[in-house]
């Protein structure tokens, strides 16, 4: 059980961050600020959870939550700006890329942020169980 | 709690704290700009638009993209302020355009509004321009839409038609944004008041308060 939780954590992790440079090295779409820490938080995942995987680590997810756990917190930052629910009138526009342009969405709701949120959700949920499944 | 654990939340308590402190107070500014510098030139051109006289005693820039929303947000304040003092020979309000790459009709709009103003009603069109934002801002006819404006504000639509979709403004514009990044400005809307750099939006309170200590 705990193998399968820390698998498909890393899967998730890879997907992420495989898609993220899809979008960004063959879509041509610029990271913004916000998907940068995004990236922070979720690239050394990938390496994390292999290492994890590999030694049969059960004290994996002590070292996965801190960073999904806050990458939770940027996803759902960047994604409730994007729906408007976080006024746009109230920040600056700043030069560069914009962090609050829907560059991507499909079947009218998915879009980066969200795919982000998901993924860092399903990583820290994983991980979750994974700790209690193994007391 | 271990001491490892003591020491270590710690220390991210402090790190926390510094950083939110750092932020909220020094997010976006950049040091005063002083009178009499060369960069202090760059403030406001000759002929920049303003209310009231060039080189009065307190003089509030703004450098602005029209298709930016906090610079939608904040212009009915800039409005009132510029209302509250109309009458203070000691106040100037100066207008320079900052249009953002990534805003499409930033440019038009700034035209739009150049335009206008060759017929005598900038002030008139920036208000029109920014009122009515939602409109045109993802527009593929903005153009129509600031003619509309111009119509209602009795402009000669066909000079301003000619006018706003030649590129008789582009240096102008241009030029506004050059000094804008040369002062140090990376967002919109970015006032300065007497040289010292206000980032976003502000209230017009806050604005007031900073404008009559300096009138003093």
């Amino acid at each position: 059980m705990n193998k399968t939780y820390l698998f498909v954590s890393w899967f998730v992790a890879l997907a992420a961050m495989l898609g993220s440079l899809y979008y960004s090295e063959v879509r041509g779409l610029a990271p913004c600020v916000l998907c940068w820490y995004q990236r922070i938080l979720i690239y050394p995942l990938v390496a994390i959870l292999a290492v994890g995987i590999i030694r049969q680590d059960r004290g994996v997810p002590f070292y996965v939550l801190p960073l999904s756990i806050i990458g939770i917190g940027v996803a759902l930052f960047q994604w409730l700006l994007q729906l408007g629910v976080i006024p746009e009138q109230a920040a600056p526009c700043t030069l560069g890329v914009s962090c609050v342009t829907k560059y991507v969405e499909y079947f009218g709701f998915i879009t980066i942020p969200f795919l982000s949120l998901v993924a860092f959700i399903a990583i820290t949920t994983m991980m979750l169980l994974s700790l209690k499944t193994s007391n | 709690m271990s001491k490892e654990t003591k020491i270590v939340l710690g220390v991210c308590l402090v790190i926390v704290a510094a950083l939110v402190l750092l932020i909220v107070n020094y997010s976006g500014t950049s040091t005063k700009i002083e009178p009499g510098s060369a960069m202090y030139e760059r403030l406001e051109r000759a002929n920049s638009h303003r209310t009231g006289q060039p080189g009065a005693k307190v003089t509030l820039v703004e450098f602005a993209d029209f298709q930016c929303p906090a610079c939608a947000y904040v212009a009915p304040i800039t409005e009132q302020v510029v209302a509250a003092y109309k009458d203070n020979p000691d106040f100037s309000f100066v207008f320079r355009h900052f249009p953002l790459p990534q805003h499409q009709n930033a440019i038009a709009a700034a035209a739009a509004a150049e335009a206008a103003g060759q017929q005598g009603k900038f002030w008139e069109m920036y208000h029109e321009i920014f009122a009515n934002q939602t409109e045109w801002e993802s527009s593929a006819n903005a153009a129509e839409l600031f003619a509309g404006y111009a119509q209602g504000l009795s402009l000669g639509v066909d000079q301003f038609k000619a006018d706003s979709q030649s590129d008789k403004y582009d240096d102008f514009i241009t030029n506004d944004a050059k000094d804008g990044i040369a002062l140090g400005v990376n967002s919109t809307p970015t006032f300065f008041l007497n040289g010292e750099p206000i980032v976003g939006v502000q209230t017009f309170e806050e604005f007031k308060a900073m404008i009559d200590a300096k009138l003093k």
